[in-house]
């Protein structure tokens, strides 16, 4: 499904995303792990076409990213993204104009499960209803690439359980997925495909059972083991 | 294309309301003073609302260019960006929406200086010699009622091609601004004197296809003299909307 071939970001001074090669495959669930300024949000902005590389490509079913792939490709970031002027409902309706896949009453289900009115202004949210709200955006589309940045980030316990929960169910059914985080731990037992950055970097990639098997280790003793002093893991 | 539009109207939807709403006042204050017989008033109000005409214009150009200078800067880019459209389509949906704007607010201001006009006409009967003295000055020049139209309608389509040309070129000049300068020191300075640049350029090119505008004979001559000028604003309209969203394509850094 993603190709991704000798991809390189370089910004001013700094090389974000050098080299970077992998395979993510139908129905997988990837972990892109690293810490801060590691070329995690780099590259998957490079995935949803918001940032273009300077070398390498992106191929999406065989096809450069482009408009096309933007049509099955979801990218969730980590910032407040949605216009000022917008409310609850006008984001719904803003991803039902452009996504054929987005579900308007699956969006409106997950707000009432999270107990979200749909009139309010998206300025007025709290960082974790913001979080509900964006989640919510991404999950009711049926896209066939779900990229979720620091997901976990900004939340309390309860809700990062949750969210933990709503990735969960939407994983599987030929959809692949690909979350970064520096919370190891609490995506540890969901993931498929495991991928380190590190200074832009992929360091370690692949099935996560075959690495973990051949190293003798759980995935936070790899995070730990990659990282080691240089990043403080949130594990 | 539609829907970008319908956002980008969105959008801009409170900076437009506030400017409608004020030659909405204007024109309920020209109309007062109007019935209230208040010759200065009158006076005062239409000259407002004829400030207010080229205020509109520089407000479109404004609110157009601040919110994609900021679409480029801003989180909130994600959101077309991430959509399935071309930079192309993204680009001509901006163009166009300022166009819709220029036409509406434009149309508007037209409309109420017609009617204003016949108003004031109507209330003071004197005046009714200023309108035998433009009647008397387009005789003078052989110009008849259809020529008149012709006139108006060519120099009305001229301007605001040129003032959308500017607009394109605004346009063009932040996305250079925004992909190949990104991480140039300066900037913004490049940004406004590559603008400058291209206008001059442009200015000068015209002055080249334009030729004989003061000494027409007749409107059709006058509109044949304007009318390379005209296809070179299209033409640059459509070299900055592709040149941007080439720029975008290979080199948007959001």
């Amino acid at each position: 499904m993603l190709e991704i071939n000798n991809v390189t970001k370089r910004y001013i001074g700094v090389t974000a995303v050098k080299d970077a090669t992998l395979r993510l495959e139908d129905g997988r669930l990837a972990a892109l792990l690293g810490p801060n300024g590691s070329g995690k949000t780099t590259l998957m902005k490079m995935i949803a076409g918001l940032t273009k590389p300077d070398g390498g490509s992106i191929l999406f079913d065989g096809v450069p990213c482009g408009v096309e792939s933007k049509k099955h490709v979801c990218y969730m970031p980590t910032e407040n993204y949605f216009y000022s002027y917008m409310t609850v409902r006008d984001v719904g309706r803003y991803f039902a104009d452009f996504f054929e896949d987005f579900s308007i009453p699956r969006f409106e289900e997950m707000l009432s499960r999270e107990d979200l009115a749909e009139k309010r202004k998206v300025r007025a949210l709290s960082s974790g209803m913001m979080a509900k709200v964006k989640l919510a955006a991404a999950f009711a589309r049926q896209s066939r690439l779900t990229m979720l940045d620091e997901p976990l980030n900004g939340i309390d316990i309860l809700a990062r359980e949750r969210t933990i929960r709503l990735i969960e169910e939407n994983r599987g059914d030929g959809r692949a997925m690909i979350v970064s985080s520096h919370l190891v731990d609490e995506l540890e037992p969901m993931i498929d495909t495991l991928i380190f950055m590190r200074n832009g970097e992929i360091v370690l990639c692949g099935d996560k059972e075959t690495i973990c098997s051949e190293r003798g280790k759980t995935v936070v003793e790899l995070y730990r083991e990659i990282y080691g002093g240089e990043a403080q893991a949130d594990v | 294309m539609f829907k970008l539009i319908k956002y980008e109207v969105r959008k801009s939807r409170a900076a437009l309301g506030i400017l409608l709403a004020a030659i909405i006042a204007l024109e309920a204050y020209y109309l007062i003073s109007l019935s209230a017989d208040s010759y200065g008033n009158t006076v005062t109000a239409a000259v407002l609302l004829a400030v207010s005409g080229f205020a509109a214009a520089i407000a479109v150009f404004a609110v157009g260019i601040a919110s994609y200078s900021n679409e480029l800067k801003q989180k909130t880019s994600y959101l077309i960006f991430l959509t399935p459209n071309s930079s192309l389509a993204i680009m001509a949906a901006k163009t166009l929406f300022t166009l819709f704007a220029a036409l509406v607010f434009g149309g508007l201001l037209g409309g109420l200086c017609v009617l204003d006009l016949k108003l004031l006409l109507e209330r003071y009967n004197e005046m009714t010699s200023f309108y035998e003295m433009i009647d008397s000055f387009l005789q003078s020049q052989n110009i008849n009622l259809s020529q008149f139209y012709l006139l108006v309608g060519f120099t009305a389509a001229n301007v605001l091609v040129q003032v959308i040309g500017y607009l394109v070129v605004a346009y063009f000049a932040v996305t250079f601004s925004a992909t190949v300068m990104q991480q140039k020191k300066g900037r913004g300075f490049v940004t406004v004197l590559v603008y400058l640049l291209i206008l001059f350029g442009l200015n000068r090119l015209s002055s080249l296809w334009v030729r004989g505008v003061d000494a027409f004979e007749n409107v059709r001559q006058l509109v044949r003299a304007l009318v390379p000028e005209l296809i070179q604003n299209a033409v640059v309209i459509l070299l900055s909307l592709f040149g941007s969203a080439w720029l975008l394509d290979k080199k948007v850094s959001l």
